[in-house]
C-alpha cells in the first residue's frame, strides 16, 4: 500500500480554495437552501389528508352548525345569526361560562397538587404497601368517570343514598337528616378529582421515575435535606409534567356534563358542556345554539391546549434515559408514614372500593332499597338484564368499538409520529399540531360535529361513525405514546439498515416498528380502556342498535333504572378486565403505572 | 479473539483493491438550516487506502461522513464513488444504493435480532444457503462465530463492535465509513480493536474512511490524515509528514505534543525574534517574508535540557516551573522569559521546581508557521 501519492496533498492550496469559496457563499446561499428544499413525502401527505378528515372537518361542521337556525343537513335550515347572538351577545351564558372556568382550574390545581404529593410519596418514599395502593390510584381508570358518578349517587344522594340511609340508623339520628350530599357543585368536583387525579398521577409519576437520581443525590450532597431537594431539585425537573396534567384535566372538566347528570346536580349552574348536552338532546332541541356553546367552549380550551402543548414541549427537554443502575435513595417518612398511608389508601377506597360495592349491592338488590337493615338480596336484576338482547348487542358493540378504534388511532399516530420524529419534513409541525388538536376539544362538542358531518351518509347507523369518533378523540395521547417511544430510538439504528441496503420503507418496517412495539402496544393498552368506557362523545352518536355497553348504561341512567345501570357498568368492568387479560397473555405487555 | 485473515486474502489478491473504489469528495458543504457545518472541502482517496478525517469535536467529521454515507443531503459540491456520481447539485443517490457500509459510533446492533440475523441483513437478493455461508464466514473473521445465536443486547460492547463490523463488511461494499467506532471501548481494547480493523481492512482490501478525534488513532491507523478545523481542512497529509511538517499552529498543537512561541521572521528568513527571548529563533528552513507574524513551532520531545543542550543552534536559559513523571518519560514545564515551553526528559533526571537550567532546540526541528489568528 503506498502511503505517498502524487496529487494526494491537496492542503494548502484546497484550504485557501475553501476560504475564497466561503467568500462566495453568501451570493449563492440563496440558491442552495431552494435546492435542499426536499418536497413533503408521500407519507407525509397522506397522513395530512387523514387528520383533515377526522380532526378538522367535524369542527368547521360545528363552526357552521353555530350559523344555521336548524340542524345542519336539515332541508329547512338557513344561514342565521340567532344562535351566536344569543350566546355571544348576552348575559345567559356569562354565568356558566365563567363557572365552567372556576370549575375547571379549581378541578385540575387540587388534582394536580394531590396527585404529585401521591405520585412522590409511591415514587420516592417508605409508604407502607406502596404497591398495593398504587392500584387504589389505577384502578379508577378502569372504572371511569361516567360509571363513577353513577356508583357515586347511589353512595351519596341526599335521600336515598346507601351512606345517608344506614348512618341514620347507626347514628341514631333523624330520617330526613343529611349527611353528604354528593349532587352539588362541590360533589361534582369531588368526584372529578377522584377520576381525573390519576392522570395527573401518572404523568408526574412518570416523569419522577425517569428522572436521573444523580440530580437529587447531587442536592444531598451538597448538603440540602429531603423537603429542599424536593422543593428545589425534583419540583423544577417534573414542573413540565405538572402543567402539562394541569391543562390536560383542565380541558376535561371544561367539557364534562356526565358527571353532574349521573350526580343529578339541579342547581341554578350548570357548566357549558352540559347545556350542548341538554340542548342537543332534551326538548326542546336547539342544534344551533349548541354548536354556538361548542364554539364559545373551543376558544376556551384552545387557550388550554396552547399551554398543553408548551408545557409537553419542555417535558421533552428533561426526559432522561439510559441504564439507572443505581438504587434511588428511599424518603423516610418517619411519624408520617401512617397518615401518609391512609391518606392514600382513602383516595383507594373512595374512588375505586366503595364505587364497586354500590354497583354490586345495587345489582343485587332488586328494589333499590339501601338500607342494610331490610336488605334482600336477589339476581333478579341481574338475570332481567342478561335476559335482554340489548345487552349482548351492546356488548358486541363495545368489542367492535374497543379493538377497531385503538388499532386505527395507533396506526395514524404511527405515522405521524414517524413524520414528526424522523422525517422533519416541512409538514411535521402541522401534523404534530393537528393530532394534539382534540385534546382541546370535549367530547360532546367533537361528537356534534362528527354527528353532522356523517348523519347523511350510510355509515351513520352504524359503529363505523363511532370509531371515526374515537380515533379522533384519541388521537393526542397514541402520538404523545409513539412520538416518545421513537424518540428513545436511537437514529442510527434505521441508518444502519439503509447503509446495508434496505430501503426507507424497509427499515421502517424491519427495525423501526418492532423496536416501538413495546411504546405502541402500551398505548393500544390504554386505548382500549378508555374506548370501552367511552360516554362523551358516543352518547350523541350511538342509536339504539350501535350503542355500546356504556352509552346503553347510560340510557339506563336516563330511564331511572340505577339497578341496570349498575350491572351494566360491572359487565362493561368485567370487559376491561377481562381484555386487558387477553391483551398480556397475547402480546406479553402488560398496562401499569410505568407506561399508562 | 484475533482475526483470522487468511481465508479472505485467498479470496482477494494481495494487495485487494479491486474490491475498493476510490472516492472523491469535490468542494462538499452541509449546511444545517443558517449554519454551515461543512464549508467546503475536497479531497481524493484511492482505492485500497486508509483515510482518516482528524479534528477537534464539532468540526464536521460526522457531518461530512453521514454526507458520503447519504444520510445528510449536500449543500453543495459533489461526491463521486468509483466511476458514479452520488451527490451533486440536484442530485442525491439513496443510501442504500450507494454501494457502501458504514460502522456506528453507538455501533447500532439491532436488539431485536440475533448476531446472525444482524449481519445477515444486507444479504438481499442472495440465496439462502450464500447467506449464511458468508454470514458464517464472516462472523469466524472477527472472532464471533460461537455467539451467532445470541442477542445484541447479551454482548460485550467489544463483542458489539466486532458485530458491527461484521454487518460492515458482509455486503461486500466498495467504501466503508466508521464513525469513532473506538471511542466507547476501553482504552485496552481500543488498542486491540485499532489493529484489528486495520488487519482486516487490509485483507479484505477495502476503501476505508475513518473519522475519529484521537489523533493516536489517526496517526497509527492511517495511510493519510486530513486534519479538519470548524468545517475547512486544515492539513491533509500522511501521518508522518503531518508530525513533522505541521503546516500550521493548529496542525502542531493538535497532532502530538508541540510548543508554538509567538515570533516575527527577521531579515535573514530562517530566524525569528520572539520577544522576551534574546536571542533570535533559528529553523533549518527559511520561511515567509521579513516581517511576518510565525509561530515557532518545536515538539516537546525535541527540547534538550543541561549538557544535551548546550551546542544547539537555540540555547535559552529557563527555570523548571513543574514537572510530572509519566512513567516512560517526565513531563517538564519552564519558563523563558514570559514564555512557557514544555520538554520531556528521561525519567530519572533530577530536577527541583524553580530551579535554573538551560534548555535548547535543535534548528532541524523547529517550523515557522502561520500564527493562529486570536
Ligand atoms: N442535526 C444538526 N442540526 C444542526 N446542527 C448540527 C447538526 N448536527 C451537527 N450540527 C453542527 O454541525 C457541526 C459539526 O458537527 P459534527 O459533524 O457532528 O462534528 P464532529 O466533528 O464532532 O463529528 C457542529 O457545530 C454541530 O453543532
Ligand atoms: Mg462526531
Amino acid at each position: 500500500m503506498s502511503l505517498l501519492q502524487k496529487g494526494s496533498r491537496p492542503s494548502a492550496e484546497q484550504r485557501t480554495d475553501g476560504n475564497r469559496l466561503e467568500a462566495a457563499t453568501v451570493s449563492i446561499s440563496t440558491k442552495t437552501k431552494v435546492q435542499r428544499r426536499r418536497p413533503p413525502s408521500p407519507l407525509s401527505v397522506v397522513t395530512l389528508i387523514v387528520l383533515l378528515g377526522l380532526v378538522v372537518a367535524p369542527l368547521v361542521m360545528v363552526f357552521i352548525g353555530a350559523f344555521l337556525n336548524g340542524a345542519p343537513g336539515l332541508p329547512k335550515s338557513d344561514w342565521s345569526l340567532k344562535a351566536i347572538l344569543s350566546v355571544y351577545a348576552s348575559p345567559d351564558y356569562l354565568w356558566p361560562l365563567v363557572g365552567t372556568l372556576i370549575l375547571a382550574v379549581v378541578t385540575a390545581g387540587l388534582s394536580v397538587v394531590i396527585g404529585t404529593l401521591f405520585a412522590w410519596l409511591v415514587a420516592r418514599t417508605n409508604m407502607f404497601i406502596r404497591r398495593v395502593l398504587e392500584w387504589g390510584v389505577i384502578l379508577p381508570l378502569f372504572i371511569s368517570p361516567f360509571i363513577g358518578a353513577v356508583a357515586w349517587n347511589l353512595l351519596g344522594a341526599p335521600r336515598s343514598g346507601i351512606i345517608n340511609t344506614n348512618l341514620r340508623w347507626l347514628l341514631g339520628l333523624d330520617d330526613d337528616a343529611v349527611l353528604i350530599n354528593i349532587s352539588t357543585m362541590p360533589g361534582v368536583v369531588f368526584v372529578m378529582l377522584l377520576y381525573f387525579m390519576p392522570y395527573a398521577y401518572q404523568l408526574v409519576g412518570s416523569s419522577l421515575r425517569n428522572m436521573d437520581p444523580g440530580l437529587e443525590e447531587a442536592s444531598y450532597m451538597n448538603g440540602r435535606g429531603i423537603i429542599a431537594t424536593a422543593f428545589k431539585v425534583t419540583l423544577p425537573i417534573v414542573r413540565p409534567a405538572l402543567t402539562a396534567a394541569f391543562f390536560m384535566i383542565a380541558i376535561l372538566a371544561t367539557g364534562v356534563f356526565t358527571i353532574p347528570l349521573a350526580l343529578g346536580v339541579n342547581t341554578g349552574f350548570a357548566p357549558l358542556g352540559m347545556h350542548v348536552y341538554l340542548k342537543m338532546t332534551q326538548f326542546p332541541v336547539n342544534p344551533p345554539v349548541a354548536a354556538a356553546i361548542g364554539t364559545l367552549i373551543f376558544w376556551l380550551t384552545l387557550l388550554g391546549i396552547y399551554f398543553y402543548r408548551r408545557s409537553i414541549r419542555n417535558a421533552r427537554r428533561f426526559v432522561t434515559l439510559g441504564g439507572k443502575a443505581t438504587r434511588r435513595r428511599e424518603v423516610k417518612l418517619g411519624w408520617m408514614r401512617v397518615p401518609a398511608t391512609v391518606l392514600v389508601a382513602l383516595f383507594g377506597l373512595f374512588a375505586a372500593v366503595l364505587p364497586i360495592i354500590a354497583l354490586l349491592i345495587t345489582a343485587l338488590t332488586p328494589y333499590a332499597m339501601t338500607d342494610f337493615r331490610s336488605m334482600q338480596f336477589s339476581l333478579e336484576t341481574i338475570t332481567q338484564v342478561l335476559g335482554s338482547i340489548d345487552v349482548w348487542n351492546s356488548l358486541l358493540n363495545t368489542v367492535w368499538l374497543s379493538l377497531l378504534a385503538p388499532t386505527l388511532a395507533v396506526l395514524v399516530a404511527f405515522a405521524v409520529a414517524y413524520v414528526v420524529v424522523r422525517e422533519r419534513g416541512r409538514l411535521g409541525g402541522a401534523l404534530d399540531y393537528l393530532a394534539t388538536f382534540p385534546v382541546a376539544v370535549p367530547g360532546i362538542v367533537f361528537a356534534m360535529g362528527i354527528l353532522w358531518l356523517y348523519i347523511r351518509t350510510p355509515i351513520y347507523a352504524t359503529v363505523a361513525v363511532l370509531t371515526i369518533a374515537l380515533v379522533a378523540a384519541f388521537l393526542p395521547t397514541a402520538t404523545r405514546f409513539s412520538t416518545t417511544g421513537l424518540m428513545q430510538i436511537d437514529p442510527s439504528l434505521e441508518e444502519a439498515a439503509r447503509m446495508s441496503g434496505a430501503s426507507r420503507m424497509r427499515a421502517a418496517l424491519t427495525i423501526t416498528l418492532p423496536l416501538v412495539r413495546p411504546a405502541i402496544l402500551a398505548a393500544w393498552s390504554l386505548l382500549f380502556i378508555f374506548a370501552s368506557r367511552e360516554v362523551n362523545e358516543t352518547v350523541l352518536l350511538a342509536l339504539p342498535s350501535t350503542r355500546p355497553l356504556a352509552v346503553l348504561a347510560w340510557d339506563h341512567i336516563n330511564a331511572n333504572d340505577p339497578g341496570a345501570a349498575a350491572v351494566v357498568s360491572i359487565l362493561l368492568m368485567l370487559f376491561m378486565a377481562a381484555g386487558l387479560l387477553i391483551a398480556r397473555f397475547v402480546f406479553r405487555t402488560r398496562l401499569d403505572s410505568s407506561n399508562l | 479473539m484475533s482475526i483470522d485473515t487468511d481465508r479472505t486474502v485467498e479470496s482477494t489478491t494481495a494487495n485487494g483493491s479491486d474490491l475498493g473504489a476510490s472516492l472523491s469528495v469535490k468542494d462538499l458543504r452541509i449546511a444545517y438550516g443558517e449554519v454551515e457545518a461543512v464549508k467546503g472541502i475536497s479531497f481524493d482517496i484511492r482505492p485500497g487506502e486508509f483515510l482518516t478525517l482528524l479534528g477537534p469535536s464539532g468540526c464536521g467529521k460526522t457531518t461530512t461522513l453521514r454526507c458520503i454515507a447519504g444520510l445528510e443531503p449536500a449543500s453543495g459540491g459533489s461526491i463521486t464513488i468509483g466511476d458514479t456520481v452520488v451527490a451533486a447539485p440536484g442530485k442525491h443517490v439513496q443510501p442504500e444504493k450507494r454501494g457502501i457500509n458504514m460502522v456506528f459510533q453507538s455501533y447500532a446492533v439491532w436488539p431485536h435480532m440475533t448476531v446472525a440475523r444482524n449481519v445477515g441483513y444486507g444479504l438481499k437478493g442472495v440465496s439462502k444457503q450464500e447467506a449464511d455461508h458468508r454470514v458464517e464466514e464472516v462472523l469466524e473473521l472477527v472472532g464471533l462465530a460461537p455467539y451467532a445465536q445470541r442477542y445484541g443486547t447479551e454482548l460485550s460492547g467489544g463483542q458489539q463492535q466486532r458485530v458491527a463490523l461484521a454487518r460492515a463488511i458482509v455486503t461486500r461494499p466498495k467504501l466503508l465509513l466508521f464513525d469513532e467506532p473506538l471511542s466507547n471501548l476501553d482504552a485496552g481494547l481500543r488498542e486491540q480493536m485499532r489493529f484489528e480493523i486495520l488487519e482486516l481492512q487490509r485483507a479484505v482490501g477495502i476503501t476505508a474512511v475513518y473519522v475519529t478525534h484521537d489523533q493516536t488513532e489517526a496517526m497509527s491507523m492511517s495511510d493519510r490524515v486530513v486534519l479538519l478545523r470548524d468545517g475547512l481542512i486544515e492539513q491533509a497529509d500522511t501521518p508522518r509528514e503531518m508530525y513533522r511538517r505541521p503546516r500550521s499552529e493548529f496542525a502542531a498543537t493538535f497532532v502530538g505534543r508541540a510548543n508554538a512561541l509567538p515570533a516575527t521572521i527577521t531579515g535573514s528568513r530562517d530566524r525569528a525574534e520572539v520577544h522576551g527571548i534574546p536571542n533570535p529563533v533559528v529553523a533549518a528552513e527559511a520561511a515567509a517574508g521579513e516581517g511576518a507574524s510565525v509561530a515557532a513551532v518545536f515538539r516537546a520531545e525535541n527540547v534538550k535540557a543541561g549538557a544535551e543542550a548546550e551546542g544547539l543552534e537555540n540555547a535559552w536559559s529557563a527555570t523548571v516551573t513543574r514537572f510530572g513523571y509519566l512513567g516512560r518519560t517526565l513531563d517538564v514545564q519552564y519558563a523563558v522569559g514570559d514564555h512557557e515551553v514544555r520538554g520531556e526528559l528521561a525519567p530519572d533526571t533530577p530536577l527541583t521546581p524553580g530551579q535554573a537550567i538551560t534548555i535548547g532546540v535543535a534548528a532541524t526541528d523547529v517550523h515557522f508557521v502561520p500564527r493562529a489568528e486570536a
